[in-house]
């Protein structure tokens, strides 16, 4: 039995002798979409209980309130779909399968260990699915280099005309997105600082990304400094690509691992020991990289290697200390990323980061583990939904009084910072290292901690 | 009725979205918590305000369709599974209508999940309860229909105990309103009993729920054992020892090695054979000295290691794990058995060791995850349903467990409901009349039996039936083959039962009504009886009295003075003890559901019984409950018949739970100030201290005077608990005022003041309004200096006794209490001069269920007639 993701598999078999227990269950089991995504991810169906623990964790569930948009409804209609009570392309397991947000919230609430993330991108390779022309046209795009580069910058184009913060203002679809382009905008002034550090710990290559490197191209150079300061020494790698998460999740898994391939080969030729990402998504698809390409051979152990070389920016700055630097006299919330916190299973580190920072005032926000609605370009294909999960969360913002959200997510980062500016509040969104970078800079030469 | 026909009806409701119709959408919901069935409805509909509820529910009557309401759908008995019928999904109704701090009670609509309630009132530093395993999740109204229970129930008392209201809509359409969200509750206790009918009696629009204070001190233990023995033997040492632990949880290693997997590993040792999680509550100078005993007492029965939580962190992850355990189960195989089933705590050892034996014999893995201190076992069986030869061991291995169980004197479900799973062993444990019996009070309720149909009671279950229980059609998809256990506890009828059922059938016959008689201390109580022969209840014996299990089942014609005194014997206590002479019955204490200053702690009646026998006005013996502290197998016929002022059934035993005397046990009394006021004053911070004090009762002076300590108002405390815990809570009254320490016998006296042919009544409110009520209402000028006035504090219930010729002055009370106060308030009339009643009392039984409750059990009015004021044709 395959074990699914990071300290959740199975149950160890004791080593005392104890009745038989049945692992080969899913052997035994007729299937009725053989060889399919689906029928190989089977064995994380039948760990489902059916307790129900999970329906509270689950934004989808909390909105809409009916059964079948909840990770336990989802994976019943899962397991009609197998055992051939309901076709691959029923339009109601297509639609509820489609309302899944992917937050993976219920896993970190699953006491049985089903793997929902895995579940749920294996039934999407394998229904048949419709997808909208905005999701295949941004797919498209994400898998193109030559055809992205020049979205993003012409995108960056058009934010710098700050047309986006007027458009953003109009309803609908169209506002939705020029407001979150404008969101992207760097909020926190900052003067520019020499970073020192000793390299000691090695040396860190950073996943670019794409939206990061397009959008937020000054939270990746400060990602560089912030590591440089905390005695990582920072590396090129060339040749990298989309990690691949976006395609993943839409169940396309071909178009990701031809994404994961390219990864692999460009972070190995880096020669980085850490691969350091600042982006919660990215990190999440890339620390999965292994079970991606478990099923090729070339690949397998290589990728195996390279996840578990991955790393959130925040755990390594967590693992430093991080180092001191200057005042910042602001008042901030933090917003779990779902990627960082339900995926990734990281939840201290980015609180470490922000309570280091002399000065600034950290306000706890009511049910930050909860997902804010981006769930990729889930906001721009099903808006309603979106907003509506979207709107507690604002709501427990404000009460926050916070200046600035942090979040170590570019879909974060836009959807709350585009919720925030269409709701008229003052509030903006930020990256937990831009915070980091901003402290450094104001304390110049910022004072070493040492554990 | 096609669904094409209902759809559109339902629709125009709730909207188009809220019904669900496709086979495709419904399939999510033909599975509830429990694994292994699945049924399909024939429609779903998701109501999404109280009004669309009603509206729902009186269209299904209006068409005459079947429905099954549900939850959060996280039952363990198949109970909210809808076989063709319309599911009524309730999990859009979370709305908390009304939190009130002050008098420590919320109002929420039944799709309210339970920890959401404690959530919300966490800042006030109270919580609800129950806590149901399943609390991140499951909802209050399927709280009440299931009468759910949890860990903590061992201390704190299962949903019943907690529920003080509901508004129900009944499935002929009818919003009836239970129970006294604002004082005592009066007639029948239909709220008793519509909690745990399993959704057979109708829909909850709202409950009234009690909120707990949260406790001063916690200490969390976890006790690991190489055997599973040792762990068995230091629950029962630790019930024995009279310790109340907040909670006393069982696992075993299959269940610790599975939690450990999970992301709720909360670090039991994984080597360990079994390990306890203990948890000791309440005012903090006590808690040591009982954590200190409970470790003791698992260290003396070979624990390799006791643990204490160091933190709330801690705490919290060693509760998770124990919380999530049940799921965490999926881990071991694909499909699972989740069993429920009690036995006396003193046979836990025993039992656990045959259940092993027998999962050893048909070579399945027996989890076992449970509640030991309730003796609520949870044994569990993870297997391969797709292997055939696995599910027919699994089957039968549990078949046998169920046996095992009863055969200890134990019952099928202590907490999961028996819903469609437990449906087959409903005649293991009860006769077919006692089955015949609960049918007709579902009748009462939904006499065309459209809610929730074919669960808790075997559809065939009439009384032609249940003789051929062997050879029963199975009725569920794996409910078990009926195996008949020897000697089943209804098999042994008492002679004097059998006596009594004659002579109902024979008054029946005759038509003549009976006066139901036992010491004949209550004759004066309640309306006059219209009466000329007397049917005497006389067997007081003891029938089974194991002092390891708390527990004791006695005839009902025993004195309360007796059982009292077996007890006391081994150092145990009954928390009842109503006023009135101590020669009064166990029964007559039961049907008139009197209670006394014991009442402040541990409730009322109706939260001590745990099962009766009762012979109906129909001349049927029927069983309500069981032997076990642990109990919801079956509707409940024991708090039906608990206060029905014998005018439902004779009760001619009941089983009782019993309280450890504790180490200490001090009577002090607090001098109050002599004006009202001030009095008022002193009682509102009385109710803010902390104190866990068995009692508190306030006497005025003339009671004090008659009872013999001094001459001015009181309050009677008994401080009862651990060394430290005593002394806390005498220091906490002394901040009040003057405090003296006096004897104890002072209780006896008090339950003994009123003179022959007094007139009694009492006066109930919210506890936040009882001061002024107190000083205001009932000021000593209002009334006659002969009058005695005492009062429970935390059941806002004032207890007038007057002079027999004093009665101008109680109708001078009545009068000024509703000038005076504001508040919500309740009458009962306890004795009156037989003449009075007609214009003083209203009769109770003016609502329409509750003469169909009457009408059903008595149908000829045999007995005790007029006692409740009905008109008697």
């Amino acid at each position: 039995m395959k074990d699914w993701s990071t300290g959740t598999g199975r149950m160890p078999r004791a080593a005392v002798s104890e009745p038989p227990l049945a692992d080969t269950h899913s052997a035994r089991t007729a299937c009725a979409v053989p060889g399919t995504p689906l029928d190989l991810a089977k064995a994380g169906i039948d760990a489902c209980v059916h307790c129900g623990f999970c329906l509270q964790a689950c934004p989808t569930y909390l909105s809409l309130q009916d059964e079948n948009d909840s990770p336990r409804g989802r994976i019943l209609l899962m397991r009609a779909v197998v055992e051939g009570s309901l076709a691959p392309d029923d339009p109601s397991v297509r639609e509820h399968i489609d309302r899944c947000l992917g937050c993976r919230g219920c896993e970190t609430a699953c006491p049985s260990g089903v793997p929902y993330g895995h579940l749920l991108e294996a039934t999407r390779a394998t229904i048949a699915r419709d997808q909208p022309f905005v999701a295949r046209l941004v797919l498209w795009v994400f898998g193109h280099e030559w055809a992205l580069r020049p979205a993003l910058a012409a995108a960056r184009m058009l934010r710098a005309t700050r047309i986006p913060a007027v458009l953003g203002r109009l309803p609908g679809k169209l506002g939705l997105a020029m407001s979150m382009l404008d969101s992207t905008r760097s909020e926190v002034k900052r003067a520019p600082y020499e970073p020192r550090g000793s390299a000691a710990r090695g040396s860190a290559a950073i996943l670019r990304g794409c939206v990061m490197e397009g959008l937020f191209t000054e939270t990746n150079r400060a990602t560089e400094r912030v590591l440089a300061v905390n005695d990582w020494s920072v590396v090129d790698a060339p040749g990298q690509r989309c990690c691949g998460a976006l395609h993943a999740h839409a169940g396309d898994l071909e178009s990701a691992r031809a994404l994961a391939r390219a990864n692999d080969d460009a972070f190995e030729r880096s020669g980085a020991e850490t691969i350091a990402v600042n982006a919660a998504g990215c990190g999440a698809m890339m620390k999965e990289y292994a079970q991606l390409l478990a099923d090729d051979p070339a690949y397998a152990a290589r990728a195996a290697a390279l996840s578990a070389r991955v790393r959130d920016v925040t755990e390594l700055l967590a693992v430093a200390g991080p180092a001191t630097g200057g005042a910042l006299p602001l008042t901030v919330t933090y917003d779990a990323p779902c990627h960082l916190q339900h995926a990734q299973r990281v939840v201290a580190p980015p609180l470490a980061v922000l309570r280091s920072i002399p000065a600034l005032t950290l306000v706890p926000l009511v049910e930050s583990d909860q997902c804010c609605g981006a769930a990729g370009i889930y906001n721009l294909v099903k808006p309603e939904i979106s907003e509506a999960v979207l709107e507690p969360k604002l709501a427990h913002i404000a009460r926050t009084g916070a200046a600035l959200v942090a979040t170590g997510n570019p879909g974060c980062l836009m959807q709350i910072g585009a919720g925030l500016a269409r709701s008229r509040s003052a509030a903006r969104t930020v990256h937990p290292v831009d915070l980091l970078d901003a402290s450094y800079a104001a304390g110049q030469s910022p004072a070493r901690k040492r554990e | 009725m096609p669904a094409k026909v209902l759809a559109p009806r339902l629709a125009a409701i709730v909207g188009e979205r809220r019904v669900l119709a496709r086979q495709s959408e419904l399939f999510t919901y033909t599975a509830d918590g429990l694994p292994g069935y699945r049924k399909h409805p024939a429609i779903a509909v998701f109501p999404g305000t109280r009004d669309e509820v009603v509206r729902v529910v009186r269209t299904l009557a209006e068409l005459r369709v079947p429905f099954v309401a549900r939850g959060a759908g996280t039952g363990l008995s198949g109970g909210a599974l809808a076989d063709g019928a319309v599911l009524l999904g309730l999990q859009r109704l979370t709305r908390i209508v009304d939190v009130d701090v002050e008098n420590a009670r919320a109002v929420v609509e039944p799709g309210v999940v339970n920890s959401v309630i404690t959530r919300a009132v966490a800042g006030h530093g109270l919580h609800f309860a129950p806590d149901p395993s399943s609390q991140a999740a499951c909802t209050i109204g399927g709280n009440v229909a299931e009468n759910a229970g949890g860990p903590h129930c061992l201390k704190y008392g299962v949903t019943l105990n907690h529920v003080l209201a509901l508004t129900v809509v009944l499935p002929d359409g009818e919003i009836v309103k239970l129970g006294n969200p604002a004082g005592e509750s009066t007639g029948y206790d239909l709220l008793g009993a519509f909690i745990g009918s399993e959704g057979c009696f109708g829909v909850v629009l709202d409950a009234t729920v009690k909120l707990t204070r949260d406790p001063q001190g916690i200490r969390t233990l976890l006790a690991d054992f190489m055997d599973v023995d040792d762990a068995a033997r230091a629950v029962s040492g630790i019930i024995a020892a009279g310790v109340v632990p907040a909670a006393l949880e069982m696992m075993d290693n299959p269940t610790i090695r599975a939690v450990e997997a999970s992301v709720y590993a909360a670090g039991y040792p994984t080597d360990a054979a079994a390990v306890l999680l203990i948890e000791v509550d309440g005012l903090a100078a006590g808690v040591d000295a009982d954590a200190r005993r409970v470790e003791q007492i698992c260290r003396d029965a070979r624990a390799r290691g006791v643990r204490v939580a160091s933190d709330a962190d801690e705490r919290a992850r060693l509760w998770q794990g124990r919380k999530k355990a049940f799921g965490a189960m999926g881990r071991v195989a694909p499909h699972l058995v989740v069993q429920d089933a009690v036995v006396p705590r003193t046979k836990l050892p025993e039992t656990l060791a045959a259940i092993r034996a027998i999962g050893e014999k048909h070579g399945v893995m027996v989890c076992n995850v449970f509640h030991a201190g309730d003796g609520n076992l949870h044994p569990n069986i993870p297997y391969d349903a797709t292997d055939p030869d696995e599910a027919r061991r699994v089957e039968a291995a549990m078949s046998e467990v169920m046996r095992v169980c009863i055969e200890a004197g134990g019952t099928i479900t202590g907490e999961h409901g028996v819903g469609l799973d437990k449906l087959g062993y409903m005649p293991l444990v009860f006769s077919e009349d006692s089955l015949a019996t609960m049918c007709r009070l579902r009748d009462v309720f939904d006499p065309e039996r459209r809610a929730n149909p074919g669960k808790v009671v075997p559809v065939h279950s009439c009384r032609e039936w249940g003789r051929h229980a062997a050879v029963a059609p199975r009725l569920a998809d794996r409910s078990p083959a009926v195996v008949p256990v020897p000697e089943a506890p209804w098999s042994r009828l008492r002679e004097e039962t059998l006596r009594i059922r004659e002579e109902i059938r024979a008054a029946i016959e005759s038509r003549t009504p009976l006066r139901i008689v036992g010491a004949g201390t209550w004759l004066d109580a309640m309306r006059p009886v219209d009466a000329e022969r007397r049917l005497e209840v006389r067997d007081g014996d003891i029938v089974d009295y194991v002092p390891g299990d708390l527990t004791m089942t006695a005839r009902a014609g025993a004195s309360l003075a007796a059982l009292a005194a077996a007890a006391r014997e081994n150092g145990q206590c009954i928390a009842l003890d109503p006023f009135g002479s101590e020669r009064g019955t166990l029964g007559a204490t039961l049907a008139t559901a009197s209670a006394g200053p014991l009442a402040h702690a541990f409730g009322t009646p109706r939260d001590n019984v745990l099962g009766v026998e009762l012979v109906t006005g129909e001349g049927t013996i029927a069983r309500g409950g069981g032997r076990v502290v642990k109990n919801v197998a079956g509707f409940d016929l024991t708090r039906l018949a608990i206060g029905s002022w014998g005018t439902l059934g004779v009760i001619t035993e009941a089983t009782l739970r019993l309280r450890a005397l504790p180490e200490r046990d001090a009577t002090v009394a607090l001098a109050l100030p002599a004006q009202p006021r001030q009095t008022a004053d002193v009682l509102a911070r009385l109710r803010a201290l902390p104190l866990a004090a068995w009692t508190l009762e306030v006497i005025d002076a003339a009671v004090a005077r008659a009872v013999g300590v001094g001459d001015r108002p009181l309050v009677l405390a008994r401080l009862a608990g651990n060394e430290p815990l005593v002394a806390a809570q005498e220091r906490e009254l002394a901040s009040l005022g003057d405090l003296l320490t006096i004897d104890g016998a002072v209780w006896d006296r008090l339950r003994t003041i009123e003179p022959p042919g007094a007139t009694v009544v009492r006066v109930s409110t919210l506890p936040v309004a009882l001061p002024a009520l107190l000083a205001d209402a009932l000021a000593p000028e209002a009334l006659a200096s002969r009058t005695l006035l005492h009062a429970t504090l935390s059941r806002g219930v004032i207890r007038c006794i007057l002079p027999p010729d004093a009665l101008g002055v109680l109708t001078a009370l009545v009068a000024r209490t509703r000038e005076h106060f504001a508040s919500p308030r309740t009458w009962v009339w306890e004795k009156l001069p037989p003449e009075e009643w007609s214009a003083l009392a209203p009769p109770p039984l003016g609502d329409r269920l509750a003469r169909r409750v009457r009408d059903a059990f008595d149908p000829q009015r045999v007995l005790n007639p007029g006692i409740l004021g009905e008109v008697v044709a």
